[in-house]
């Protein structure tokens, strides 16, 4: 089954800075890429280049600036208006895991109260009886206890509260979920089983996900695709099998080779030691030519002048840099 | 012995080692009940080496080591050592007196979240002054002597333009540069002992790479002494000689680095290494069940044992003791005890 699920085709997002300014913050800058249905697509870069943002649009949170969102093809359109509500149908269908549960979940409300606010809008559950079972079930899917229906956020560990945030999450039985950092808040050994939970219910329930994370290692283990992020461009995207075994792009190799391993073995899968130099610069200001080139290793004359063009350098395998 | 010089009760010793700490308790007070965070806590930092504190969100890490430093709130703190010397001195911790800890003489600290820990309002040089400033006498600290001190700690920790950085107010800085204006507050005194909490885990890798490099450098050309605490496993495994694994406020192993890493020995340790997502896909572990105690009211005998896939009756109710594996590796499991050797 490859049947492709959601696509991105040239999307752009600027923020306007407040002031006299006439200056835009360009956040993402030609984005294209597309979900295969029941896949797992990763989308990896360091704060600041552009990945929530992505996140935010595919969701509906932001507009985009240019460029469409398009989902089942004939069916639904993004549409760019902001004035105007978003077709139910989106919100239903693609849903987002935020980055923070701890800051999330609003801490007056009680876990069912969280919950029955979603199954009210989508018009699932109405009575209090029916929303009491709905809310049971959802919290029995992400392997909760129901009597935690009645608990505050405050009174649960970070990994439950990521728990009842994926709950809230599958409320409409969404087809497509964003997870924007699911893990980044959490423990090593919480983060193993919230993972695992992650993947259980993508198997159950045929689940397309856009992974967002820093975290390489967890893209490795979770995501089908990867894709890598630098200031609001994709510069590589690859099966994730390959991307770790075989980086092209300076950027991707230098980002892996800084991960901190727990073993020899691993050290043997990262590419040559690439030295991390430099930070990523403001998406105000962003440099001429290929947007990376101030702290590439690799650079050379051209890099300076003309933005390279995406190649696809083996099947499946695309790279923005003109040395790949 | 009271130490004229800055009243605190110390006694003079050797010691190998510019930092000992022997069986370190600190509690709470609370609410009618009293928390035992830290049940026994034993570290020993040699001279020029790099020591990793690891351990989950909560297992007492940052705690003890502030106690040692002596930052934690007077209050509710209750602290007790059998043993804690610093750079050939022996400090003793009388109950009910004020401990002073080792804050400002040789030992520095690093505190956690960057952007938090500077003041927004304030430009950055203004803080660095301040810091330096009180480092000198008072007499002899003329502008041009702090100015050049702190331009010698920027440059120590590879802050470019320090002239316009000394201008700028934190919030003006990325994240990587925060980090190392702290490191540079923190060398400004010439310690002996810098103490980094979590440094760099609050940033990408690609700049916590360049971050644990510069620590790295620290050790090689000033000569100082290391104290990592960080929940990255991987971190540690970069940068320390030895490493401390600590859960619910005990130390359940210890060790030279490689060798904890290559063959860990506690339950805990294992698990929390396998929970670690590896490059070589090899798909995500399980974890580790249940949840650190409430230290209100911690579990008997091991801590450990509530979670633990190996937990025997002696776990429930005796607290282990170390057992040397090797000259240069530890641990506190019945596991590894005389008489009872399993095999994991």
């Amino acid at each position: 089954m490859n049947a492709k699920i959601l696509g991105v085709e040239g999307l752009e997002k600027e923020f306007a800075i407040r002031g006299r300014t006439q200056r835009r913050v360009r956040a993402v800058r030609n984005v294209s890429f597309e979900l295969q249905a029941g896949k797992t697509l990763g989308l990896v870069g360091e704060s600041g280049s552009g990945k929530t943002t992505t996140g935010y649009v595919i969701q509906g949170l932001y507009r985009p600036t240019k460029g469409s969102v398009w989902f089942r093809k004939e069916n639904i359109e993004l549409i760019q208006d902001e004035k105007k509500p978003l077709p139910e149908k989106w919100c239903r269908h693609i849903q987002i895991v935020l980055q923070n549960p701890g800051a999330s979940l609003n801490p007056s409300r009680t876990i069912a109260q969280c919950l029955a606010v979603p199954l009210r809008a989508f018009g699932i559950a109405k009575k209090r009886r029916e929303l009491r079972k709905e809310v049971s079930e959802l919290l029995e899917m992400v392997n909760l206890p129901s009597d935690y229906s009645k608990k505050y956020p405050g009174a649960l560990s970070g990994g439950e509260k990521q728990r009842v945030a994926l709950a809230r999450a599958l409320c409409g039985s969404p087809s497509v979920l964003v997870l924007d950092e699911p893990t980044s808040a959490l423990d090593v050994s919480v983060q193993a089983k919230i993972l695992s939970l992650i993947l259980e219910l993508q198997h159950a329930r045929a689940l397309t996900f856009l992974l967002i994370s820093h975290d390489l290692s967890v893209i490795r283990n979770i995501a089908d695709r990867g894709m890598i992020m630098y200031l609001g461009e994709i510069v590589e995207t690859s099966d994730t099998i390959e991307l770790f075994t075989s980086p092209m792009h300076p950027y991707t190799k230098m980002l892996l080779s800084s991960i901190p391993v727990v073993s020899e073995g691993e050290e043997e899968l990262k590419p040559a030691r690439v030295l991390s130099r430099g930070e990523i610069p403001s998406s105000i200001d962003t440099p001429t030519g290929c947007c990376f080139h101030p702290r590439c290793a690799e650079r050379v004359h051209e890099c300076a002048e003309n933005v390279p063009e995406v190649r696809e350098v083996r099947p499946g395998h695309w790279v923005k840099c003109i040395k790949a | 012995m009271v130490d004229e010089k800055d009243g605190r009760d110390m006694e003079v010793t050797s010691s190998e080692n510019l930092l000992e700490v022997e069986a370190l308790r600190v509690a709470f007070a609370g609410f009618g009940k009293t928390a035992n965070v830290v049940e026994s806590f034993s570290l020993s930092v040699g001279h020029r080496q790099k020591v990793g504190v690891v351990g989950e969100t909560g297992c007492g890490k940052s705690v003890s080591m502030k106690a040692i430093l002596g930052v934690l709130p007077e209050r509710t703190a209750r602290l007790s050592a059998k043993r804690l010397v610093f750079n050939d001195r022996e400090i003793r911790i009388v109950e009910g007196t004020r401990f002073k800890g080792l804050k400002g003489g040789g030992v520095s600290y690093v505190p956690q979240d960057p952007m938090s820990s500077l003041n927004p309002v304030y430009t950055v040089g203004s803080q660095l002054y301040d810091i330096v400033r009180t480092g000198i006498d008072r007499e002899r600290a003329t502008r041009e002597k702090v100015k050049r001190e702190i331009l010698e700690a920027l440059e120590a920790v590879r802050l470019s333009n320090p002239e316009v950085l000394l201008r700028q107010y934190p919030w003006q800085l990325s994240g990587g540069m925060q980090q190392r204006i702290l490191i540079a507050m923190a060398i400004t005194r010439e310690p002996q002992l810098l103490v980094g909490d979590e440094p760099g885990t609050a940033l990408d890798v690609t700049i916590q790479d360049q971050i644990l490099r510069l620590l790295n450098d620290l050790v090689k050309d000033h000569g100082v002494s290391i104290v990592i605490i960080t929940h990255n496993l991987g971190v540690i495994r970069l940068l320390s000689d030895r490493v401390t694994i600590m859960y619910a406020g005990c130390v359940v192993e210890e060790g030279v680095t490689t060798q904890v890493f290559e063959d860990p020995k506690h339950p805990y340790t294992q698990g929390l290494l396998d929970s670690i997502p590896k490059l070589t896909g090899l798909g995500i572990a399980k974890g580790i069940r249940g949840r650190i105690p409430d230290y209100r009211d911690p579990p008997p005998g091991c801590r450990f044992h509530p979670r633990c896939d190996y937990c025997m009756t002696v776990c429930t109710d005796t607290r282990p003791e170390h057992v040397d594996i090797s000259a240069a590796h530890s641990v506190a499991c019945y596991l590894y005890s005389d008489g009872v050797a399993h095999e994991c």
